[in-house]
């Protein structure tokens, strides 16, 4: 790609990142403030800064992209504050009321378990369609797809101008069983688009096409709130970005692991959904692609949360469905765990049991930890990371940030007195709380899913991850820690959407049971693969960029979990035996021993295309390694554990340390966006591509 | 019953509750080896290693119930939510259960203390045991609910124990799916399986799972959901065994104690800001077997005496047909409504609630049957004992300002409504099964706000019905529509909605619905503070509807007033309790309404704007917005503020003029007026004290109702409304089910004709006394 571009920009709650790779694989990343009331100005201000960062302007860096990857927060943020279109539905006769139910599930859908009695506290959510703008027809379709009811235009084309004459800027569709039959969506789709061309359309046939009409039409409402603001921001984005010079269209993240282009993201915007942090996970795929990492568990303290996602056998671990503001939703996305622990995570004490608590409220970054000076009083983990000397008490960024020691000693000594801790005591307890919930949150996300975390890599980034990677790996056996490509870790969603290909699926309902006709599966998979060829080739993909894999989604009779299993072309009656077997193992290697009862028959519930684009990859540059021993930019005492006290510790500059440089813990590693502990029997080492690896070795007390 | 079956008695008279005739309760004292328990516990734990320790046993008990349900893969368990997973000290004290259905943990502690009584001698209890029963008597809601347990040995003696209970889908018994509407006595039902060893070495027995599983129409199903609560056990067992080694018996014992001891405090210094005093509920019900038409009493009584709570079934009709809970369970139930409305805020630990309660059930009643009681239908006791123990927790919360947020109406499900289908479907498959549409409940109004429609159990947070395209794909069915009933029950507050579905025979050869559910005519979720009772749902049949023939038409039956109006004329009937074997068809429909929750608060003061959105949204008719709620809109809908002034003034004075009181009303004395309120007793009435006496007073008015020392409902006005008058919409009228008149009595001040309170009751029977403040 000589000096062409890889450009990856995220929009972040408090920060936009932006990073590039070029040509020799040399990585720069930059940030601006996010700008809420307007992402794209943010974007621009992100891009803005890495121009200069290379020293040159904006429209330059802009001709010289081959790839720019833009991640974004429109489509959650809109669902958040319910700041979306004026949405209309219409539904089966009989069933409008589905997502106002929610199976009465939404009174605890998402509340975290501790919460869950308390009915004082409870609510439902506000819905994203009112009542009122709820239109049912009369039509029905049944379990195997036979027209029960046939839907007739002029009812369709009365319930399109009812919600018409109401104003609605976009219209959901979602009838039940249309996953099998969608003859009556198409129809009620084709009216919209006859009577108002201007109003957004969304199908749950083509949104979600799954069994279960709640999730299904919650995610064929949500796509039709964010549709419209989601349009109109692509539209506001590759203006401005055009006009700024760039040649090629603008592909953005997705949380299906892969990228979507333009048309994708505008005519179904929830995929882009969480993208970031899927982002993410796709990033550390990639580079465990490159360094032979199959199994990783990629983790990001930011500071407010701490995001988990696995990879393994090389690829994202994913699941189908996700829950958003306490709504159920059919959504293909990389499986992401999430829990209230970050830097600006406040340190609280129960008054019952006088327990020293962390989170899950966070200062945020406003009003931020107490040595921030923004108003924040409140003992935070950078807090107590700062009073134990982890964080340089004399200021981040390279003094760029400077930070109140004093005040962040003050907001910690209120806690300690409260605990009658001392000081460091109480500090140190801080990190061990919040180091402990973390490893908890991996623990679940891995043990539980069949998986032992001691054959992983961690692979940690975000501002906060680096100075705590080190005890929560500990707690958990795990033996490597990687701080990827040092400096990139804090933009990590950036660089990771610059690394992923473009991804559709196309899926196709309808259950078959076993023993399968080899014939019928054929023909399903290849109208599919036609499909998902055919939708590719739509995106600008050339057939030679073109790959299509197959997935056969399976659950036993009388279970209710599926699972997707990858199924070969071409199908014979040997290879779906095999398939069987292999469904069968895959379950209970998830499940555990004994519970893949065969007996009950097979289902197949449903069958995926998952259309790949192949994109230019990035290659970080591999440099040479030369075993050194760098010496220490500074000392400072530092209290690692209450065993130890303060231990006069080596400090090092990031920037400074080349390849093979190896450092023995105790010690701190200060990069310019974030900090790496290395606590005592711990080693920090620099690899050929400049990612700093912690092994924890002797340190580590499983072993 | 039959005289072979005659009544076997305790072997111990002092102590009937011995777990085999009468429902099982540990007596005081421990009747076991003290020697084979690890008591040893730190002095003190530091904050954070305390902190630590207690959220590890949070996330490993969380994780025990994902091991569950990921091995299992039920639907029961799954969307139902029906299974939970504890963790217990030595003797069985439990310090923490999961969030799925609370009810288990009442019996939970139960089964560990009955094996300890009971099986350390022979066969002894060892490392590496894990135990299983589904014993009502000893300790489960009903056969159903299999339970899996296992100690966690430290130095070779018992350090804690880790349990779980899943709802099995068939575990036996005449009828698919194990529910006996029909059954006379425990042995029309699956036979009970009291504590055996399912696993030594925690490795499973062959012989002991074959048997136990030999029971039931889906062996296979029944061992994978044997084996997913032994895995999760194990999981539990490995976790804890990892935090011992690391932290040692003693820290972590000490942070269990500490646990319980804390939450324990916490519902104690709520207990004290109350006042002392006790409270009771009488509820009726009838259908209790084919045929039943008599009304029969439920009796709760709390007693609050400091920071303690007693409880009592006294006045409770005896044990009769199918629907009896055992000892158990009524226990299991109350406990689960203390956290609820006490311990919400306490990491589920419910150790700490039971040091406060104690229990003293009369054995041989509904709510305390002895063996052999039929008992798979045990939640219709069960729920309606949640009803009354959140009724009168509520009512007695209602005495604290702060406290009081904690109080609500009766949620929905407090009469259990059901219906089962089974049969053959065209592609070959049988099935037997209900939609659980009754899980998607409904919660109370707060007293600050409405209830809120399908939003499941309180007591089973987690639980919910699944889509309809599930239960169409699993059973013989096909759904006309799935709504929220219009509203609960009426108050200021108004209660929560439950569902109404209306269902057709689809791809089917044949099949026929069990009517599972009671006399629900009688309405058993009482309204708090002046609400109406909640409605009880009801179930309706009608055989060869012409459903098809309307489809054919063009016509679909989408809502319950299209189905009464376009159903075939005269063929939808209200399905009596306990009814069996009704076709159902290709053109037959069945129509059912859970029952929703109840309200708190007197209708007439709920914010008027409230009423008129009520109306908009077709919530209410006119006629209730006038009647209940005195409001009166143009025929736009808009409020009409004078003439609402004016109605309500009206409906409070037509409660004066017509009410009629059962003891002269109480002389009025000014200072007793003036007098600074005491405590608040719920929304409508208060506490006053003055001259050396204290004094109910209303709280609007300040009308003084009757000293303390007597049952105020005697000194107030009261009216009796048959049901059906109240809301057609939404109450079945009893006299179908029930030979005995029933009506709605409504308690109103003499002062201002405001409403204090409402209770279901005979037109011949006194004022209930249910508050008398210590």
């Amino acid at each position: 790609m000589d000096d062409r571009l890889l450009v990856g920009v995220d929009v972040g709650g408090t920060f936009t990142d932006c990073s590039v790779v070029d040509g020799e694989g040399v990585i720069t990343t930059a940030k601006a403030p996010t700008t809420p009331d307007e992402f794209s100005r943010g974007v621009i201000d992100a891009l803005t800064a890495m121009a200069a960062t290379r020293g040159t302007t904006l429209d330059q860096l802009l001709a010289r992209t081959e790839r720019l990857v833009h991640g974004n927060t429109v489509g959650i943020n809109a669902l958040v504050t319910r700041d979306g279109a004026d949405v209309g539905l219409i539904s089966t006769v009989g069933h409008g009321e589905a997502i106002l139910i929610m199976n009465g599930g939404g009174r605890t859908a998402g509340v975290p378990a501790e919460d869950v009695i308390d009915y004082a506290r409870a609510r439902l959510p506000e819905p994203f369609v009112p009542p009122g703008r709820i239109v049912e027809v009369q039509e029905r379709i049944d379990s195997r797809g036979q027209v029960v009811l046939p839907l007739r235009e002029e009812d369709a084309r009365r319930a399109v101008t009812e919600l018409l004459d109401q104003g609605v800027q976009a219209i959901a569709v979602s009838l039940l069983w249309s996953f099998l039959n969608p003859v009556h969506e198409l129809l009620v789709k084709r009216i919209v688009q006859e009577l108002a061309p201007e109003v957004f359309v969304s199908v749950s046939s083509e949104v979600a096409p799954r069994a279960r009409e709640y999730p299904r039409t919650v995610a064929t409402v949500m796509n039709a709130f964010i549709g419209p603001v989601m349009e109109g921001y692509v539209n506001r984005m590759e203006t401005t970005i055009a006009g700024h010079g760039l040649r090629q269209g603008i592909t953005y993240s997705g949380c299906a692991g892969g990228v979507l282009t333009r048309s994708m993201v505008t005519a179904t915007p929830i995929l882009s959904l969480q993208s970031g942090p899927a982002m993410g996970i796709v990033g550390s795929a990639y580079l465990g692609s490159l360094m032979g990492h199959r199994n990783i568990i990629s983790t990001d303290m930011g500071g407010t949360t701490f995001d988990v996602g696995l990879v393994v056998d090389g690829a994202p671990v994913m699941r189908e469905g996700s829950i958003i503001e306490q709504h159920e939703l059919h959504l293909p996305m990389v499986d992401l765990e999430s829990v209230g622990a970050g830097g600006g995570s406040i340190a609280w004490v129960d008054e019952v049991s006088g327990s020293l608590r962390v989170g899950p409220q966070s200062a945020g970054a406003s009003p931020g930890p107490a040595c921030y000076r923004r108003g924040g009083t409140q003992a935070t983990v950078t807090d107590a990371d700062v009073v134990l000397g982890v964080l340089n008490p004399g200021g981040l960024l390279g003094g760029r940030m400077p930070l109140d020691a004093d005040a962040a000693r003050d907001a910690v000594a209120a806690v300690a007195a409260r605990t009658g801790l001392g000081l460091h005591e109480a500090a140190a307890g801080i990190r061990q709380v919040v180091d402990s919930r973390m490893a908890d949150l991996i623990r679940r996300m891995t043990l539980f899913k069949g998986h032992d975390p001691r054959d992983f890599v961690i692979y940690s980034f975000g501002g906060a991850g680096p100075s705590h990677a080190g005890l929560y790996a500990q707690a958990l056996g795990v033996e490597e820690v990687v701080i990827p490509l040092a400096n990139a870790a804090s933009v990590w969603s950036a660089l990771g959407a610059a690394c992923a290909d473009i991804t559709l699926h196309v899926d196709r309902g309808g259950e078959l049971s076993s023993p399968f006709a080899a014939g019928t599966v054929s023909a399903a998979l290849d109208a599919i693969r036609a499909e998902a060829a055919a939708q590719l080739g739509g995106h600008g993909v050339k057939p030679s960029d073109q790959r299509i894999e197959t997935t056969a989604f399976m659950r036993l009779v009388g279970q209710v979990f599926e699972l997707g299993v990858p199924i070969e072309v071409p199908v014979t009656e040997r290879s779906l035996d095999d398939l069987v077997a292999r469904f069968a193992s895959a379950y209970e290697k998830r499940y555990g021993e004994g519970t893949a009862y065969l007996g009950a028959g097979v289902l197949i519930t449903r069958l995926r295309a998952t259309g790949i684009g192949a994109t230019v990859k990035p290659r970080p540059r591999r440099v040479e390694v030369v075993a050194s021993r760098p010496a220490p930019a500074s000392r400072r005492p530092v209290y690692w554990s209450n065993d130890e006290g303060l231990v006069d510790t080596p400090i090092f500059v990031g920037e400074g340390l080349v390849p093979g440089a190896a450092i023995d813990g105790p010690a701190v590693i200060e990069l310019a966006h974030t900090t790496i502990a290395v606590h005592p029997g711990q080693r920090a080492e620099v690899d050929a591509f400049g990612n700093v690896v912690l092994r924890l070795g002797s340190s580590n007390e499983r072993h | 019953m039959t005289p072979e079956t005659a009544q076997p008695r305790s072997e111990d008279p002092a102590w009937p509750h011995d777990g085999r005739v009468a429902g099982y309760l540990p007596r005081p004292g421990l009747r076991f080896d003290p020697d084979l328990l690890h008591t040893d516990a730190a002095e003190a734990v530091d904050p954070v290693t305390f902190e630590i320790i207690r959220s590890h046993l949070w996330t490993l008990n969380l994780e025990h119930g994902d091991t569950i349900q990921r091995a299992s893969g039920s639907p029961t368990v799954i969307y139902a939510g029906d299974f939970n997973q504890s963790i217990h000290c030595e003797d069985g004290d439990p310090v923490v259960l999961g969030p799925s259905m609370l009810s288990f943990t009442g019996l939970a502690d139960l089964a560990i203390r009955w094996t300890l009584e009971n099986r350390a001698v022979s066969p002894g209890i060892h490392d590496g045991d894990i135990f299983l029963h589904n014993d009502p008597w000893v300790g489960a809601g009903h056969q159903q609910d299999s339970t899996v347990y296992s100690p966690v040995f430290v130095d070779g003696r018992i350090f804690s124990w880790v349990l779980n209970t899943c709802h099995e889908r068939d575990i036996g018994g005449v009828e698919p799916g194990s529910f006996v509407p029909q059954a006379r006595d425990v042995f029309w039902e699956s036979t009970p399986v009291p504590p055996i060893k399912i696993a030594q070495g925690d490795k499973i027995l062959a012989d002991v799972e074959e048997m136990f599983v030999r029971k039931s129409r889906l062996p296979q199903l029944c061992t994978l959901e044997i084996r997913s609560q032994i895995a999760g056990v194990l999981s539990a067992k490995r976790r804890l065994g990892e935090l011992l080694d690391r932290y040692g018996a003693p820290v972590v014992k000490a942070v269990m104690y500490k646990v319980i001891a804390d939450c324990e405090r916490t519902v104690r210094d709520r207990l004290e800001r109350l006042p002392d005093g006790q409270w009771s509920h009488r509820a009726y019900y009838a259908g209790c077997e084919p045929g039943d038409r008599a009304l029969h009493e439920q009796v709760l009584t709390m007693t609050k005496a400091g920071s303690t709570l007693s409880w009592d079934n006294r006045g409770t009709d005896e044990q009769r047909g199918q629907s009896n809970a055992t000892t158990g369970a009524w226990r299991a139930n109350i406990v689960a409504v203390v956290m609820n409305h006490l311990a919400y805020d306490q990491y589920l630990c419910a150790g700490g609630v039971l040091r406060v309660l104690d229990f003293d059930p009369v054995p041989g009643l509904r709510t305390s049957c002895t063996w052999p009681a039929a008992v798979t239908g045990s939640a219709g006791a069960a729920r309606t004992t949640v009803a009354q123990a959140s009724h009168l927790l509520s009512q007695m919360l209602s005495c604290d300002d702060e406290l009081a947020r904690h109080a609500w109406g009766a949620e929905g499900v407090h009469t259990i409504v059901n219906a089962v289908f089974h049969g053959r479907r065209d592609d070959g498959r049988s099935f037997a099964g209900t939609p659980i549409d009754m899980m998607a409940g409904s919660t109370g109004g707060r007293t600050f706000g409405d209830g809120m429609s399908a939003s499941s159990w309180t007591t089973a947070p987690l639980s919910h019905t699944a889509d309809v395209e599930v239960w169409e794909q699993n059973l013989g069915i096909l759904y006309l529509y799935r709504r929220r009933q219009r509203i609960g029950g009426h108050g200021r507050w108004v209660g929560g909605s439950s569902l109404v579905s209306a269902y057709v025979g689809h791809h089917v050869v044949e099949q026929s619905m069990n009517n599972n559910t009671a006399a629900n005519a009688l309405p058993t979720g009482p309204g708090l503070g002046g609400a109406y009772p909640a409605p009880g749902g009801g179930v309706f049949h009608a055989p060869a509807a012409g459903v098809r023939a309307a489809i054919e038409a063009g016509a679909w039956i989408d809502s319950p007033e299209s189905l009464r109006r376009d159903v075939r004329a005269g063929s939808l009937t209200s399905v009596l309790p306990k009814v069996t074997g009704l076709p159902f068809g290709l053109d037959d429909v069945c129509e059912v309404w859970y029952s929703s929750a109840a309200g708190v608060g007197d209708p007439v003061d709920r914010p008027e704007s409230s009423v008129v959105d009520d109306l908009a949204t077709d919530r209410i008719t006119r006629d209730v917005a006038e009647r209940i709620y005195g409001v009166v809109v143009d025929g736009a809908g808009g409020l009409r503020p004078a003439e609402t002034a004016e109605r309500r003034a009206s409906i409070r004075r037509t409660r004066i003029d017509d009410g009629r009181s059962s003891a002269p009303l109480h002389r009025q004395d000014p200072e007793v007026a003036a007098a600074p309120r005491a405590h608040p007793l719920g929304p409508a009435l208060e506490v006053a004290r003055a001259g050396g006496g204290a004094f109910y007073r209303c709280a609007r008015c300040a009308w003084v109702v009757a000293p303390v020392s007597e049952n105020y409902k005697d000194r107030a006005l009261h009216q009796d409304v048959a049901l059906p008058e109240i809301d057609a919409a939404l109450f079945v009228d009893p006299r179908l089910q029930v030979d005995d008149a029933v009506v709605c009595r409504l308690y109103a001040c003499p002062g201002c004709g405001g409403l204090f309170d409402s209770e279901i009751t005979r037109p011949s029977d006194p004022p209930q006394w249910d508050v008398r403040l210590g």
